[in-house]
């Protein structure tokens, strides 16, 4: 009874983590019609920045985990404002080519200042500690990250359904030209919006600096199942960002107790399928 | 992945036409220019003829595990500093090393050693961080005709000869401990406890699996009377991330005993997410086949858990010799008081292996160099050794001990230490009747 549960707690925190990478990937996506492969860059940034504000300035994790977000957020936005903005009207792979160029300048910048060995953090003291759950004991750190992973959907849902705000970007989204003869200022939404969606991948990889070893290599890691996610899910689509990371979470954990290996090989037969039988993705073309 | 190891001897094997007909074509076009023409050509190649020698090292430079490549580095950059420093290798300057990156992959590693030997004219290669670059590289090296001292990559089918997948040769050399003689070691150090069911967590490529066969083999050659619990084998893929899944699916199985091949940055995360899984209070013996590796013991501080038993291909506090003491001393005052890893003193040694073969040669010449090396008796800082002629791997003990804290040293080390011969007589018969090869 105790293995199931552990898996599925496992499972959830590691589609928490996903989520957070890929749910700015598609709103990224959904919005601006840039498909950012630097977004694990981005998640990686994250790690190294929550890093150095706890080890070398504060000693605090809350105070890193915002800073990561925030930092994150910033240089997401100057990267819009100063890159991409000049080739949203291009084609598809001029923006991969520049997207793809950042990760490595940005991959090599991080090698620059912080070198490639393996980087490692504690997990902060108030949750370090094992919570007994359902006959089964397991890291309160764990349950700490499928709470913000379920928090961040619930917030993003309640601001682009509900909001005044949200309406802006959804208006935006489906037509770029006539919300900007609404009235709608556009460049400062796209801005606002690369911001968002980078602060969320800071904020993941501040989450994960605890709980793995990383190089300036870790990006290269997420920004994989991200896009398997996003294309499960449908690329732009926030509760198929969502759902398609619970779901590879829990087919990689759960993938292991059917035979070595399988956990990784999963996800990209789930993807095969949807492309074959679903290519919009399973929640696709629903909110659009 | 075996299959994979396969496709890559595929593609070497492709290469090495390649290369075949590249070398022809070149000694055709020489030999219009007639013999003093020949001549000629030889000298410009980088052979006898110029006044400084010059070697090529392909390593992992990038990625996650660049921080490999980078403590070679400082090996390399050591050694040439002092052997130029007293008066070089038969009199001549050893020249900046020409690095590449191998990226892990067994074509690019292929590209590279060409390159390096075409284009370059280097005198001998160094290096490989990864089984499968080599498994690529060890056949085109004996095409190309270049020696090669092989410092880090373990899989034992480099320096073996004889059975399926061999690819050793009369140009690969290896001056660091294989993958068999590490795991002999474990089996050694798993004898002697009393742990009898067995499973294993180790990156899903060969160097995971091979380190399982490997210890089944040994333990089974040694009468152990273990029991292998296949079910639980746990193979996560390089870089994962989140060992969860894995440590969950071990600790259901609840073995007397693990042994570990994960490396570098992955053994770090397992051995994080598996204390908080309390793994080490519920396995009893718990063997790390590279866990004293200082490239692991130093981003770990003070978190690796004491009393586990690791093993690692040099440590800096053994042999207690004066060789040893001197290159420890020496690599701290470079590197801002870091104690050298295993693959920075395996690079280190690799340079003076050069140079003593050079040196007794009288010569660079490929063919000089390699049979300098063959049999040859060196004292490294790692201990005295000899490189096993039938093999061309250097006869080395594993090392295996139990990991401790270290205050003053602000590392954990290992105390006790053991240097576990592993005579490759020893080895070999151990492994007979099976299709693994000691490669020794």
């Amino acid at each position: 009874m105790a293995l199931p549960i552990q898996e599925i707690l496992t499972g959830l925190s590691l589609g928490s983590r996903y989520f957070l990478v890929a749910i700015g990937l598609s709103l990224i996506f959904g919005v601006l019609g840039v498909l950012n492969f630097a977004h694990g860059a981005l998640y990686m940034i994250g790690a190294y920045v929550s890093l150095t504000v706890v080890q070398n300035a504060t000693g605090n994790f809350w105070v890193g985990l915002i800073a990561a977000g925030l930092a994150v957020g910033a240089v997401g936005a100057i990267i819009e404002m100063g890159l991409i903005r000049r080739v949203y009207d291009r084609d598809e792979l001029d923006q991969l080519i520049l997207t793809f160029a950042l990760v490595l300048i940005i991959s090599d910048l991080t090698r620059t200042v912080w070198g490639s060995g393996n980087q490692t953090m504690a997990t902060p003291e108030l949750l370090a500690s094992n919570v007994q759950f359902l006959g089964t004991s397991y890291p309160a750190y764990r349950l700490f990250v499928i709470v913000v992973g379920f928090a961040a959907m619930g917030v993003f849902w309640y601001a682009i359904q509900r909001t005044y705000l949200g309406r802006l970007v959804r208006a935006t989204s489906s037509d770029r030209d006539m919300a900007a003869l609404l009235g709608v200022n556009v460049p400062r939404l796209y801005t606002g919006v690369f911001f968002a969606g980078s602060f969320l991948a800071g904020i993941g990889g501040a989450l994960a600096a605890p709980m793995q070893a990383f190089t300036p290599a870790l990006g290269d890691q997420v920004i994989i199942n991200a896009f398997i996610i996003v294309v499960i899910g449908g690329l732009g689509s926030f509760t198929g960002a969502f759902v398609g990371a619970m779901f590879i979470g829990l087919l990689q954990s759960f993938g292991v107790l059917v035979a070595s290996g399988v956990g990784q090989l999963l996800p990209f037969l789930a993807m095969i399928l949807v492309l074959i039988f679903r290519p919009e993705g399973l929640f696709g073309g629903e909110e659009q | 992945m075996v299959n994979d190891s396969h496709e890559d001897m595929h593609r070497a094997t492709d290469d090495r036409r390649f290369a075949e007909f590249d070398r022809r074509d070149f000694l055709k076009a020489s030999g219009v220019a007639g013999a003093a023409g020949l001549t000629g050509f030889a000298g410009c190649m980088g052979g006898g003829g110029s006044d400084t020698i010059t070697f090529g090292a392909i390593h992992l430079l990038s990625g996650f595990a660049a921080v490999y490549g980078e403590s070679a580095q400082l090996g390399y950059e050591m050694a040439r500093e002092e052997i130029n420093d007293a008066g070089g290798i038969d009199g001549k300057q050893i020249d900046e090393l020409l690095y590449r990156d191998s990226e892990g992959d067994g074509p690019t590693g292929v590209e590279a050693a060409r390159s390096l030997v075409q284009e370059e004219n280097v005198d001998g290669l160094v290096g490989l961080d990864s089984s499968g670059v080599a498994l690529s590289v060890a056949p085109v090296v004996k095409q190309l005709q270049t020696p090669f001292m092989v410092t880090h990559a373990a899989t034992p089918f480099v320096t073996a000869t004889n059975g399926p997948n061999a690819v050793g040769n009369d140009y690969v050399f290896r001056d660091g401990v294989n993958l068999a003689q590490n795991v002999y070691g474990a089996s050694v150090t798993a004898s002697e406890t009393d742990a009898t069911t067995w499973t294993t967590i180790g990156p899903n490529y060969a160097f995971g699996t091979q380190t399982w066969d490997y210890f089944k083999a040994f333990t089974q050659g040694m009468d152990l009377g273990y029991e292998y619990l296949e079910d639980a084998t746990a193979y996560p893929a390089l870089g994962a991330g989140d060992f969860t899944p894995y440590i969950n699916k071990v600790l259901n199985a609840d073995p007397d005993g693990v042994i570990t091949s994960l490396w570098g940055g992955d053994l770090i995360t397992f051995i994080n997410q598996a204390k908080n899984s309390n793994f080490f209070e519920q396995i009893d013996n718990v063997l790390m086949t590279v866990g004293a590796a200082t490239d692991v013991l130093r981003p770990m501080g003070n978190n690796m858990p004491n009393g586990l038993q690791a093993g690692t291909r040099y440590w800096f506090g053994a042999p207690e010799t004066e060789e040893n003491n001197t290159f420890v001393q020496n690599f701290r005052d470079r590197n801002n008081g870091r104690y050298p890893s295993y693959n920075a003193q395996n690079a280190y040694t690799a340079l003076y292996l050069y140079k003593e073969a050079i040196e007794a040669a009288g010569s660079t010449s490929p063919d000089d160099i390699i049979s300098q090396w063959d049999g040859m008796e060196y004292g490294a800082p790692v201990g005295d050794f000899t490189i096993n002629s039938q093999s061309n791997q250097a006869v080395l003990p594993a090392v295996w001990g139990t990991t401790s804290y270290s205050q003053e040293k602000g590392i954990t080390v290992l105390d006790p230490v053991n240097r576990i011969d592993a005579p490759a007589e020893d080895l070999r018969t151990l492994l007979e009747g099976t299709d693994l090869p000691a490669g020794v």
